[in-house]
């Protein structure tokens, strides 16, 4: 099954800005059916947004599960994906 | 025996809401002095005593009217008390749910507001609407 991954960004935050492109950047780099990656404006999904645990922007969600703190780096994302795509085989 | 206003200073109502109460059946007529008011004693009091403090711990007066009639006979009707105490604390449960929902949605609401400095997020979201129940 698919890992799902989800970026919350605000429009008006422009720390979700360079975070966006990073995340796409890693999260495109695995074959879809490998890693489903979502990009969701909290404005406009707030109800997702919500259920999900947001409270800040940008922030990243794993199979619906918030990632606690703030989005991780570049490094270590693509060290998390990794780990998680793999275990999953 | 107390007047109305003094019955209302002790159990905390006011002598509308005493009247009002009086009306829809939740407390029965109390006695009368002779000028034709009302007055209130010791087991009127506890009557309502017993309503305000079901009320605060969130029974409707519909509720609370049938706690009233479960009062008259405790043993014999438990069961039912404890059915509507449960289903009492099932709503408030989800009650809670809703509210933490609301509060989480107010703070993310209130932390893109202080990110956005010519745009207010949470008035966009009330314009928008969508998926608020």
């Amino acid at each position: 099954m698919a890992l799902d991954l989800e970026f919350f960004y605000s429009p008006y935050c422009s720390r979700c800005r360079k975070a966006r492109k990073e995340v796409r950047l890693l999260a495109t780099a695995w074959p879809a059916a490998r890693l489903r990656y979502r990009e969701r404006d909290v404005l406009e999904d707030l109800e997702r947004a919500v259920a999900v645990g947001v409270l800040q922007t940008p922030a990243l969600a794993m199979d619906g599960r918030l990632i606690a703190g703030p989005v991780p780096s570049r490094k270590a994302l693509k060290e998390l994906l990794r780990r998680r795509l793999n275990t999953e085989g | 025996m107390l007047r109305i206003r003094d019955a209302g200073q002790v159990v905390g109502l006011s002598a509308d809401t005493l009247r009002y109460y009086e009306k829809i059946g939740l407390v029965p007529r109390p006695a009368r002095a002779p000028g034709g008011q009302r007055t209130y004693a010791e087991r009127d009091l506890a009557r309502l005593r017993f309503v305000t403090r079901a009320q605060a711990i969130g029974f409707t007066l519909q509720e609370i009217k049938q706690l009233l009639r479960f009062r008259e006979d405790p043993v014999k009707c438990s069961k039912g008390v404890r059915a509507l105490a449960r289903r009492k604390c099932e709503q408030l449960r989800a009650q809670q749910q809703a509210l933490d929902h609301m509060q989480r949605e107010l703070t993310l609401l209130l932390n893109l507001c202080s990110g956005a400095a010519d745009h207010c997020p949470i008035l966009e979201r009330l314009e928008k609407g969508s998926g608020v129940s």
